[in-house]
């Protein structure tokens, strides 16, 4: 019989989905189960979809050419800061009740370092429906955390925020998944016990009527968040500059 | 904000909890707790990340007192936040200054009050201790009082040596717009150049300021002043905001106006400012002030309803708990019908609709006592996403094959679209394509690879149409190579072919064409629906993905497969080395029976020296109905090869 050596490598190799990818299609995964579509938007918006339909007035801080990129050219044209613009596009294109989630890249005008890249994305998303509460934004967020970092454990918490478009509003932090909140010199959460991930509340009326809904009939929540530095946080990356070098040193681990 | 821990229990009549507590506790009901440091003399600086909505009120110690009590309960220390001042009416203000307004829609209040026989000096060391133990300088004790007042109140105040300010007798003292190119040295000695919107505290012949933002050098106190015009103002928030964002200039008094303060702060301020002046720098202090604008306008009930309240937090608080929260909120509530009434206090400018005042009954109940809910109301089904579904697909089928995604930047150097403002003036531009980087990126992976296979799906911008951005989500794809001999080349070409048919195939896309393009640095076009969707080179390709998948079309047209065996015929022959394959079969096609199943080219030979090459195709047939002869096949080839020696070509 011929002998077959059975330990020679095949030849054939995987290649690998970006972290982020894989990261987000689980995101979309666990939104989807819970009922929400996904959608994707521009990454250009006019200044209406990404400040004034969000309730920021015209001289707030928000607008600062400092923050926000402006294209040359065309008028009131800015790189979208957030997904939330996406959500204000969904809300004028559908009527009640909604779930949506928007994901993709969005642009900050800020010096780049192991923490700060000109782009990066987020998933940002809202709920619309005659009795939605702030306890309904818990539990869809708090089932999304636990999900994604696979951890039945882990504890979310709010604390007063504020966000032009929301009211109330809230940070939400998710509790310690490295030390277990038992660790006063844990190098994630600083020993606090709670990692800080992303700003979330009820829409503002204001937002609602511009958008056509009767906020008298209606209540709503939004969330936003950062995609890099929650993937960092499961992973252990320490420099966001990684996920936009494309080496496959970088690539292959995930 | 910093605030010192022992400056904050002396308006506590109990002992307040421990520091930390302090700032854990006010952390998790009102805004962040940044930390506590110790200062040199013991005592616990408290650091809190003040709200944007709360800065109003609670850039202040009176604001942070308050709001100690209504998040943890102890009690303030009577008479500590009521600041009221008696003065004399030997030194009369009217009698020394008039003051004029400009604009009263952006300057709502401005007072002035003169205080004469005052000595400056070093300030006690209460005073001095607690500025430094917030990191801040001690000047005189004069300045010092201006900068504790705002500190307590959140009112930022000034005072000007009188004797600086032009004129005499009754001094005419105006708030006026600054002339184009006016020029202010502040306090510390910097020049600025104003513009005329932004607005100065003048005397008849100059500026003394720079109106909520800084004061001027020429009317600074100092060791000589012995009389001193207080001031203390309210401005419109745009307009102070504008004014210190175009000086480049942001001072704690200039971030307080941005955020508007509550006009009744003014007369807080006046009077604690007064009273300290009294009491440590001797003097007297007018009674009467001279002033300009309105006080503040009444504060407005808010209709709250305390079903909506529980149905928007997902709380069952009875509506005694809630009034109870709001009362300790300084609210005044009074009920009727179920309904509540509600009455903000006046330093709290956040609160002005009902759902501000549904975040204060959440935050104060507590955000940890809201349980998390499943959401009950019901939803339709979601649609599935078609773009990111086809594009999720493509990508597992390219990852099987060896492909790396990457992500690469969307700010370039080059690109048709252009930035106003770019963070660096090399990195001004937004991509117009993805291939660029991609390759890039490929050839520095040959680093860690022998044929770094990649991929990316990314929008790309390609220019503009009038007031539009032309967006294009994309998709590019490159085998990395170090070097494409030219005879490499055509078999490098069909496999990246290979991949793109793949590609389509996932998707259901039928009817496409390669066609060769004209376009720099590929080969071929990729035509579907005669609109040209994409490029593709020897060892890349970048597609317009959203267009394609427009395309995509899963349909069956169901036909029973024959039972009758198939037979099959060869034909080769030679061709002119640029007569192309696609033209060979719609040639061969033309001239076949309706039993054909497939026609494929089974083998090409070049022979580059005679500028010809060999192919050969392969016909299968099949019919429905019977077993086709040897007979039947021949003549069906025969009439092939006909047609192919009508063209001209040697038949092998």
């Amino acid at each position: 019989m011929t002998f077959i050596d059975v330990t020679r490598p095949s030849g054939l190799q995987q290649g690998k989905h970006h972290v982020l990818t894989r990261s987000i299609r689980e995101i979309e995964d666990i939104f989807r189960s819970m009922g929400f579509e996904i959608v994707m938007g521009t990454e250009s918006e006019k200044e209406f979809y990404n400040f004034d339909a969000l309730n920021v007035p015209k001289n707030h801080p928000a607008r600062d050419m400092q923050d926000t990129f402006w294209v040359a050219g065309p008028e009131e044209t800015v790189l979208r800061t957030h997904c939330t613009a996406v959500d204000i596009h969904y809300m004028e294109d559908h009527t009640p009740p909604m779930r949506a989630l928007a994901t993709g890249r969005v642009f900050r005008n800020e010096a780049t370092d192991a923490t700060h890249e000109a782009q990066f994305h987020q998933w940002d998303g809202l709920v619309v429906g005659r009795t939605i509460s702030l306890a309904n934004l818990k539990f869809v967020l708090g089932s999304v955390v636990r999900r994604f970092l696979g951890n039945d454990e882990i504890q979310v918490r709010l604390r007063p925020g504020f966000f032009p478009f929301v009211e109330p509003g809230v940070e939400l932090d998710l509790s310690c998944f490295k030390c277990k909140q038992q660790d006063s010199a844990c190098s994630v959460c600083k020993g606090s016990g709670w990692i800080e991930l992303l700003g979330a509340g009820m829409l503002h009326p204001n937002v609602l009527e511009k958008m056509g809904i009767d906020s008298k009939q209606y209540q709503a929540f939004a969330f936003g968040s950062g995609l890099e530095r929650l993937v960092m946080l499961k992973y252990g990356v320490d420099d966001i500059r990684d996920f936009y070098d494309g080496e496959i040193p970088f690539l292959k681990q995930f | 904000m910093k605030f010192s821990y022992k400056e904050l229990q002396k308006y506590f009549d109990k002992p307040l909890p421990a520091a930390e507590e302090v700032g854990r506790l006010v952390g998790l009901h009102s805004f962040e707790f940044e930390g506590s440091e110790k200062a040199a003399n013991g005592d616990t600086i408290l650091e809190w990340d003040v709200l944007s909505n709360r800065t109003s009120d609670c850039l202040a110690y009176e604001g942070i007192v308050r709001e100690i009590n209504t998040v943890i309960g102890t009690p303030i220390k009577a008479g500590s936040l009521d600041f009221t001042f008696t003065g004399s009416s030997a030194t009369k203000s009217s009698d020394m200054v008039t003051l004029s307004v400009a604009d009263e829609t952006l300057v709502s209040r401005a007072t002035k009050r003169i205080a004469t026989g005052v000595t400056v000096g070093p300030s006690p060391a209460w005073l001095v201790e607690i500025l430094e133990s917030l990191g801040q300088r001690s000047i005189n004790n004069v300045v010092d009082i201006t900068n504790y007042t705002m500190l307590i109140t959140g009112q930022p105040v000034h005072a000007f040596d009188y004797d600086k300010v032009a004129g005499s007798g009754k001094k005419a003292v105006s708030i006026r717009f600054a002339q184009d190119g006016e020029k202010v040295t502040d306090l510390t000695g910097k020049e600025h150049t104003l513009d005329k919107t932004m607005l100065v505290v003048a005397d008849a012949e100059k500026a003394l300021d720079i109106a909520g933002v800084k004061g001027g050098a020429i009317s600074g106190v100092d060791e000589k002043t012995t009389t001193l015009m207080l001031s203390a103002c309210n401005f419109q928030y745009e307009g102070i905001r504008n004014t210190a964002k175009k000086l480049s200039l942001h001072t704690d008094a200039s971030k307080r106006y941005e955020h508007q303060v509550p006009l009744h702060k003014i007369d807080e301020a006046m009077a604690l400012m007064s009273k300290l002046i009294t009491e440590i720098c001797g003097g007297v202090v007018a009674d009467d002030i001279v002033e300009t604008g309105k006080t503040a306008p009444a504060r407005q009930a808010i209709v709250l309803d305390p079903a909506r309240t529980n149905s928007l937090l997902g709380t069952s608080l009875s509506t005694s708990e809630i009034i109870a929260i709001l009362e300790r909120a300084y609210c005044a509530v009074s009920e009727k019908d179920g309904m509540l009434s509600v009455t903000p206090p006046r330093e709290r400018l956040d609160i002005n609709i009902r759902e501000d005042l549904i975040e204060e009954v959440g935050r104060l109940f507590g955000y940890a006592n809201i349980p998390e809910t499943p959401i009950e109301e019901g939803f339709p089904a979601p649609e599935r996403n078609a773009i990111k579904h086809a594009q999720y697909k493509v990508a597992d089928f390219l990852v099987a094959l060896g492909f790396y995604e990457v992500y690469n930047r969307t700010i370039t150097k080059e690109g048709n679209v252009k930035l106003k403002n770019p963070f660096t003036s090399e990195l001004d531009s937004l991509r117009s394509n993805l291939i660029t980087d991609i390759r890039a990126r490929a050839t520095r992976n040959l680093a860690f690879s022998e044929e770094p296979k990649l991929f990316e799906f990314g929008t790309v911008f390609l220019g503009l149409e009038g007031d539009k951005v032309i967006e294009e989500f994309n998709f590019a794809g490159v085998i990395g190579k170090r070097a494409i001999k030219d005879k490499e080349k055509t078999a490098l070409f069909l496999k990246t072919k290979g991949y793109t048919e793949q590609v389509l195939s996932t998707l259901d896309i039928h009817g496409a064409e390669f066609v060769t393009s004209s376009t720099e640095g590929f080969v071929a076009d990729l035509v579907v629906a005669g609109e040209v969707y994409g490029h593709i080179g020897i060892n890349d390709w970048e597609l317009s993905w959203t267009k394609l998948v427009k395309h995509s079309n899963f349909t069956v047209s169901y036909k029973k497969p024959s039972k009758y065996p198939r037979i099959s015929r060869d034909v080769a022959f030679f061709v002119p080395i640029e007569t192309t394959i696609q033209d060979l079969e719609k040639l061969i096609a033309g001239s076949l029976p309706p039993e054909t199943q497939e026609l494929f080219l089974f083998d090409v030979f070049e022979k580059p020296e005679e500028k010809k090459k060999s192919v050969g195709f392969r016909m299968v047939f099949q019919s429905d109905s019977e077993t086709l002869s040897d007979e039947w096949a021949n003549a069906a080839l025969a009439k092939v090869t006909g047609v192919l020696k009508g063209k001209g070509y040697e038949v092998r």
